[in-house]
This record gives C-alpha cells, sequence and structure tokens, in this order.
C-alpha cells in the first residue's frame, strides 16, 4: 500500500507529498461528451398547430353551442362574429395599434364571451360550449399574424379551428 | 642565484569547483518545453456541458425546416407529430423537400400539386393496407407570406383526403 511518511531521503531533502492529477483522462471524457450534447441539441424547439378543415357537411353542427367567425379586415382590424344557439349573431369589430395587439384584443372578446356563457375558467368554459372557429384571411393579413391569431384561440380552449380559403 | 628544485604543478581546489561546474553545465540539458494550464480549458468544457445537457433531447423526430421559410411563434402549440411534409415560399412549393413548381402557378393549376399529394397518400396505403388514412399533413411557410395564399393552399388539401393540417410553428413555452 502506497504510504507518504516523510521519511527523509537519501540525499537529505523532504520527499514532496503533492500528488499530480492526470487530467488527460477527465478532458477527453469531456470532450467526448461535448460530441455527444452538440449532435442531440435542439436549438429550435418546434411544434404545431393543428386545423380542421372542414368541408360543406363535414363541418360540426351542434346546435347548442357557440360558433365563432373571425374576419380579418386588415392587419390591425377584424371583425369577431359569434353564433350564439338561439340562432342570434353578435357581431364585434375589434381594433388596434398592431397585429400582435389584435390577437390579446380578439382574446379578450373570446374572455368577455367566456363569462357571458357562464362560470369558471375561460378555457373549460369556451372548450365546452364552442363547437368551431373559422378564421378568414382577408384583408392582406400575413400567414405570421393569422398563426398568431390562431395561438390567441387556442389559449383560450378553442382548438377545433378552420381556415378559410379566401381570394387575394 | 639560488635555484629552485624541479617545480610540479599541481590544480588548486578553487580550480577543480571551475572545472566541476562547466561539466555540470554541459552535462545539464535545457528543457524546450513550455508547461499548459489546463485549468481554464478544463472550466470551459464543463461550462459547455451544463449548457448542452440543458438543450439535450431525446426526441425522435428530424424536423427539416426549408430554406427561406421563417416559421411563426406560437406558445400554445402541440407536440410536432411525423407526417409528409408541404413547404410554402413566395416562389416555390415543396412536398417532402421535393419541388413540385412555382406558386403562383400551382395557385392556378394546382393538378401537380394534387398529383403529388395522391401519390403519397396511394404510398401511405400501400405501407398499411389495413389501416384507415389519417390525412395528416405538415405546412410550413413563412411567417410573412399573405395569409390567401396559404388558405388557399390549405382548401385544396382536403380534396385529397389531408382534412388534418399541421401548421409548423416555433414553439415558446407550448403544451
Amino acid at each position: 500500500m502506497a504510504g507518504a511518511s516523510p521519511t527523509p531521503s537519501a540525499n537529505g531533502r523532504r520527499k514532496n507529498l503533492d500528488a499530480e492529477l492526470n487530467l488527460v483522462p477527465f478532458i477527453d471524457l469531456l470532450s467526448m461528451c461535448i460530441c455527444f450534447l452538440l449532435m442531440t441539441a435542439v436549438w429550435l424547439e418546434i411544434g404545431s398547430i393543428d386545423v380542421k378543415q372542414y368541408l360543406g357537411t363535414d363541418a360540426p353542427t351542434e346546435t347548442s353551442s357557440y360558433d365563432v367567425e373571425l374576419n380579418f379586415l386588415s392587419s390591425r382590424r377584424a371583425e369577431v362574429r359569434v353564433k350564439t344557439p338561439d340562432k342570434s349573431v353578435e357581431r364585434q369589430t375589434v381594433d388596434a395599434e398592431n397585429p400582435a395587439l389584435l390577437a390579446q384584443a380578439v382574446g379578450g372578446v373570446l374572455e368577455g364571451l367566456a363569462r357571458r356563457i357562464g362560470q369558471g375558467e375561460t378555457q373549460v368554459v369556451l372548450a365546452k360550449s364552442v363547437s368551431a372557429a373559422r378564421l378568414f384571411p382577408n384583408g392582406g393579413v400575413s400567414y405570421g399574424d393569422l398563426v398568431a391569431m390562431m395561438d390567441a384561440f387556442r389559449a383560450r380552449g378553442i382548438v377545433n379551428i378552420g381556415v378559410m380559403p379566401v381570394k387575394e | 642565484m639560488s635555484t629552485l628544485g624541479p617545480q610540479v604543478l599541481t590544480v588548486g581546489s578553487f580550480q577543480k569547483h571551475l572545472i566541476a561546474r562547466k561539466q555540470k553545465k554541459a552535462k545539464t540539458r535545457r528543457l524546450m518545453t513550455a508547461g499548459l494550464t489546463l485549468t481554464s480549458m478544463v472550466d470551459m468544457f464543463s461550462l459547455l456541458v451544463i449548457f448542452l445537457l440543458q438543450t439535450f433531447s431525446t426526441s425522435p423526430e428530424l424536423i427539416t425546416v426549408s430554406k427561406n421559410v421563417h416559421l411563426p411563434i406560437a406558445v400554445s402549440a402541440s407536440t410536432f407529430r411525423d407526417a409528409p411534409v408541404l413547404a410554402v415560399t413566395a416562389e416555390e412549393i415543396y412536398v417532402d423537400q421535393k419541388l413540385v413548381g412555382r406558386t403562383d402557378d400551382l395557385l392556378k393549376n394546382p393538378q401537380a400539386l394534387l398529383d403529388r399529394l395522391t401519390e403519397l397518400r396511394e404510398l401511405w396505403q400501400r405501407a398499411h393496407p389495413h389501416d384507415e388514412f389519417g390525412g395528416h399533413i405538415s405546412l410550413q411557410a413563412d411567417k410573412d407570406l399573405s395569409g390567401a395564399i396559404v388558405s388557399r393552399l390549405m382548401g385544396i388539401l382536403p380534396s385529397q383526403a389531408y382534412s388534418t393540417v399541421q401548421l409548423t410553428v416555433i414553439s415558446r413555452g407550448g403544451s
């Protein structure tokens, strides 16, 4: 067994007790870890927003639920139409300074709708009550703004979203 | 005149010391190597490993985002599922990384796109004869592209039984 005791050496000098640490295997291990992790690192988290494209009678025809339509009038203005179970239609025009704020403003309209429908969390109320939402990307709105609006709908519990084809 | 007897010249102690020193210098080799401090490199490696461990992912999907396509950002995005990829730019349309045609031309006459989608569907049905075709397709489009173009393309897809379109987005704190 190796020991370290201050025995006098032949030439009268003290033996050095410090042990040298070999860092070479440690550096090799770190290099291999870095190479492996660089290959498996995820730099961009990719997700998806599901859109159900309904055609004609394929659309859900729940009569006891609400239907929401959003028509983009421009990138900063939109009209929200809510079809209630008693066949009435509520319309509201929403204006905002920029497309991001428009999505927030429409989200506020949806939250107001949830409060009118019933008590509870917005997501739960709208998920139960709203059967489908349809977006009409008129007004020269960009795809990014359309996705932001869909994101606002999904964040408030409306997941059955369709995008209607429009002419440019 | 007195004469000195024969004289024997001997080397004195000081001369001996000088000779010994000269020999010692000749024997001692000068080290040509310099010591390398590895501490800072080990610190850097450790930090790199810790940072890369945070971005580590075991997800098996390898998603290739097409060139010139800047995906929009979404907060409430779902997990991406494997599906054929329809990539749309302002100039061209690709299906599974293969060029189908120019966007303007395909919007006027989408036959080439329909044929390609039919081909993919038939390939899937041949590979899964006992399963029902799910109709999933991924759409990658640039965020600055007109929403009307994307909506028209999405309107074409259900005619080839692709009823569920998953819009590819960059997830920020998704579900």
